[in-house]
C-alpha cells in the first residue's frame, strides 16, 4: 500500500479506498486480519490517528469488523458481495461524474463501456 | 490542551514572538514551519518553559507551567550543548533528578555506552539520545525544534518510530518544527507557518491540501488569492490560497504535497496579504 501526499483525497480516504479496492479484488479475503494501526502507521510513516479514522468509518460500512487493541479482520462473505457492488457503484459514480463534466452523453459513456468487452460478448 | 494567550517574547526591540494566541489539543500533531527568524525557536522554548512568557500567558490543561507541570513536557533543541562535558551516565542521572525518576531507556538502538562523551556524539546521535531520555520520562508534550535533516536515513526512522509509538499509546501532544514538511509529510494534522513572530497561516493539513492548488496563466486574474507567482517560460506559474472550485472555477489546476505548499508560504507573499 502507498499513499500520495499530492493528492487532494485526504490520507485517510486513501488508505479506505485501498482497503476496498484490496477486497474487492480478493487480494485480502473475508476474515483475513487486517494490519494492526501501529503496524500500518509505521509501514507508511503516518499518523497512526490517521490509520484508526480510516478503521473505524470502514468498521462503521461494515466492511471491515474489530477495535483498537484487538485486531481488524474483513467481515463475511454474504455482505462482502453487496459490499463490492456498493464499492463498483461508488467508483462508476466517480467516473460518470467525471464523464458529464467533461460533456460526454449517456450514449458516448455506453458505447465507451461496450468497447471494453469483445465483440458479440452481451453476457 | 495547551492555550497561549497573547504571548510575545522580545528580544531588545525585536519581537521574536509577537502578541500570538492559540489553543493546542490534547493528542494534537502539529508542524510549525516558518523561515529562519520566524520564532519557531522562541515559540517552543517559551512552551517548553525555557523562556518566560512576558507578557501573555501559556496554560497547560488550565494551569500555568510549574515544576510539576514541566515534567509532562520534553523539548528537544536542535543544538544541545549543555551536556558536552558529561559522559551518557552523567547526563542521564542529570535528567533523572530534574524528571524525578530514572531514565527508562525507550530507544535501544543505536546503543550508547555509559562512558562515552557527550561530546563525542554526532549531531544526529546527540538527538536521538535527547529523544531517547525524554521520552524515557513519559511526557504528554513533546516539542521538537528543526532536528529532522541532520538525521540519517537510520537515525530518522528511529527518530519517527518513536514518536509514532508515543502518539499511539500515549495520545502525546507532538509540536515539531521545520521548514519543510520532507519526510513527516504523514505525520502532522495540523500546520502553522509563522512569519516575523506571528502565525501567518494555521490550518487543518487535509483542508490546507484540498485548499492550496498550482496553475498556469498568462496574468494573475482578479479575485484569485494568490499567495505566491514566479514567471516560468511565457506564462506565470501561480500559488493559490484558499481555492474554492465552486467559486474561481479554474481549468487544470495541480494539487501539491505540504512541502511544495510550505515553499510559497514561507517568504512568499502570503503575510503581506
Amino acid at each position: 500500500m502507498t499513499v500520495d501526499f499530492a493528492s487532494p483525497l485526504p490520507v485517510y480516504e486513501q488508505i479506505k479506498k485501498n482497503i476496498k479496492q484490496a477486497i474487492a479484488r480478493n487480494i485480502i479475503q473475508e476474515n483475513q486480519n487486517l494490519p494492526s494501526i501501529r503496524d500500518l502507521a509505521q509501514f507508511l510513516k503516518i499518523n497512526p490517528n490517521t490509520v484508526a479514522r480510516a478503521y473505524r468509518d470502514l468498521t462503521q460500512e461494515k466492511i471491515i469488523n474489530g477495535r483498537a487493541g484487538v485486531g481488524f479482520w474483513v467481515e463475511k462473505s454474504e455482505q462482502l458481495d453487496l459490499k463490492k457492488k456498493d464499492i463498483l457503484r461508488e467508483e462508476f459514480f466517480k467516473f460518470t461524474e467525471k464523464a458529464i463534466e467533461m460533456g460526454f452523453s449517456r450514449r458516448q459513456i455506453k458505447d465507451l463501456l461496450d468497447s471494453f468487452f469483445p465483440e458479440g460478448d452481451d453476457k | 490542551m495547551i492555550a497561549i494567550d497573547k504571548l510575545s517574547v522580545r528580544f531588545g526591540k525585536v519581537r521574536a514572538v509577537d502578541d500570538l494566541s492559540l489553543a493546542i489539543d490534547k493528542g494534537e500533531s502539529i508542524l510549525l514551519a516558518g523561515a529562519n527568524g520566524a520564532g519557531k525557536t522562541t515559540l517552543l522554548r517559551a512552551l517548553a518553559g525555557v523562556l518566560r512568557a512576558r507578557p501573555g500567558s501559556i496554560l497547560y490543561d488550565g494551569c500555568p507551567a510549574d515544576h510539576r507541570s514541566r515534567k509532562k513536557i520534553a523539548y528537544i533543541p536542535a543544538s544541545i550543548s549543555l551536556y558536552d562535558g558529561m559522559t551518557v551516565k552523567e547526563a542521564a542521572r542529570m535528567h533523572a533528578h530534574f524528571y524525578g525518576r530514572s531514565a527508562a531507556w525507550t530507544i535501544s538502538e543505536p546503543a550508547f555506552r555509559p562512558g562515552q562523551k557527550i561530546a563525542s556524539m554526532s549531531k544526529g546521535e546527540k538527538t536521538i539520545f535527547f529523544l531517547s531520555l525524554a521520552l524515557g520520562a513519559a511526557p504528554e508534550y513533546l516539542f521538537v525544534d528543526d532536528v529532522v535533516h541532520f538525521l540519517d536515513p537510520h537515525l530518522r526512522e528511529v527518530f519517527l518510530t518513536s514518536i509514532l509509538r508515543l502518539i499511539e499509546e500515549k495520545q502525546l501532544t507532538v509540536i515539531m518544527a521545520s521548514q519543510s514538511a520532507f519526510e513527516i509529510e504523514g505525520i502532522p494534522e495540523r500546520v502553522m507557518v509563522m512569519e516575523k513572530g506571528k502565525v501567518i497561516l494555521d490550518e487543518n493539513v487535509d483542508m490546507l491540501k484540498q485548499k492550496f492548488i498550482k496553475f498556469y496563466g498568462e496574468s494573475i486574474p482578479e479575485d484569485i488569492p494568490v499567495v505566491f507567482s514566479r514567471q516560468w517560460q511565457n506564462a506565470r506559474e501561480m500559488y493559490v490560497y484558499p481555492y474554492q472550485a465552486k467559486v474561481h472555477h479554474l481549468d487544470n489546476v495541480e494539487h501539491l504535497n505540504l512541502t511544495e505548499i510550505l515553499r510559497a508560504f514561507i517568504g512568499g507573499e502570503y503575510a503581506r496579504h
